[in-house]
């Protein structure tokens, strides 16, 4: 009895080890797929959403993705470009994140001497190019469309 | 006989989920590009294959959490969670060895061709003629190396997007590079076109745009570069 409360116990603790493991949700998903957005272009900055809408579609939970913008391709997570409009519903998936380079707001706000604004669901890293390879040496793929 | 009827369902299957070796692998899409009923019955695998895994998604999880607790004594999930913990620890500390870098360095390996072999996929998403001029003359180059012997290298040339217009019979300013790179390179060479965008621009814009004969259909480009990346190809977009 003693021994099977035992390993009860440890089969406890075990779990919540694999759990705190796994740590940060889609830790472990299938694929990883970062997507470069560096262009203020309208038409590349649809490509790169059509791309993360169409493979949630396909691998669901298999995949993470994030978003990565950078350089002109920041106006893609500001109001400047029409793009934008799309951002917030899809920054909803669980496994779609958007990246906007701290680097290039930096440079931006000095210029127009405002903050740069970003819209809903986006986070702030470093420096986008540094994240990007920061990802793909941690084993993610890569897609700039 | 057919080439057809030489390939067993288990290899085409086998095939969809890029278990097979590279030369395997290549020689299937070869055999695919010149025989119309392969290709179907690729796309019928896949289709199937891909509603399995749909069905399975919902499945697994309910009759596991089911059946687990009569099943399995206290012991033996002890056992599991014990062993599936230390695999866990295992392979995320081996990850960093078994899995390939991400960056390195290309050119050291196109100037020993011998050496070691070098994987590409180049990436066309816009109708860019001059980046694609580009795009062919390094893969010249890249298989030009072959024929020094040793292990050959490989290259994909993927197009999506606008790029599709790039090895449309109709509008590819390249008919004829495509044709001698395919023909002079036939093992080492393949040139595939995303079939999600060719269903776009005709359901968006009316426009049906027939690929080169050279050129073999993919169910997603995207997920083409995604997958091949994984097993260790240099992706290189224009």
């Amino acid at each position: 009895m003693k021994n099977l409360r035992l390993s009860a116990g440890l089969a406890i603790a075990m779990l919540l080890a694999l759990v705190g493991f796994q740590g940060t949700a889609f830790a472990d998903a299938k694929h990883k797929l970062v997507i470069q957005v560096s262009t203020d272009d309208v038409r590349t900055q649809n490509i790169a959403l059509n791309n993360a809408v169409n493979l949630q579609k396909a691998l669901g939970d298999d995949i993470e993705i994030e978003i990565v913008a950078y350089g002109p391709g920041l106006s893609l997570l500001t109001p400047k470009s029409p793009v934008s409009k799309r951002v917030p519903d899809l920054a909803l998936y669980e496994n779609i994140t958007f990246s906007a380079c701290g680097n290039t707001m930096k440079k931006v706000s000095k210029k127009s001497g405002k903050d740069v604004t970003l819209v809903d669901g986006v986070k702030v890293v470093p420096a986008g190019v540094i994240r990007i390879m920061e990802l793909q040496e941690q084993g993610w793929t890569y897609v700039r469309p | 006989m057919t080439a057809t009827d030489k390939i067993s369902d288990e290899m085409l299957n086998a095939f969809i989920d890029h278990e097979l070796s590279d030369d395997d692998m290549m020689q299937i899409y070869m055999t695919m590009s010149k025989d119309s009923d392969l290709r179907t019955r690729v796309c019928d695998l896949r289709a199937t294959r891909d509603l399995l895994r749909s069905a399975y998604q919902i499945a697994p999880i309910l009759s596991q959490a089911q059946r687990l607790p009569s099943r399995f004594p206290a012991w033996g999930l002890a056992a599991m969670v014990a062993l599936m913990s230390a695999g866990g620890l295992l392979g995320w500390l081996a990850y960093p060895v078994w899995h390939p870098p991400a960056a390195s360095a290309l050119v050291a390996d196109v100037d020993q061709p011998s050496a070691s072999r070098v994987k590409v996929v180049f990436h066309a998403s816009r109708n860019d003629a001059a980046a694609f001029e580009q795009i062919l003359d390094e893969a010249e180059t890249l298989l030009a190396a072959n024929n020094g012997g040793g292990a050959a290298n490989l290259v994909r040339i993927v197009a999506n997007g606008e790029g599709l217009y790039l090895l449309s019979a109709r509008t590819s300013p390249f008919k004829h590079r495509i044709q001698q790179l395919n023909a002079q390179h036939k093992n080492h060479v393949v040139f595939a076109g995303c079939s999600q965008t060719r269903k776009r621009m005709k359901r968006e814009r009316g426009e049906s745009i027939e690929l080169l004969p050279e050129v073999l259909m993919v169910n997603s480009g995207v997920i083409e570069l995604l997958e091949l990346q994984e097993k260790g190809w240099r992706y290189l977009p224009i």
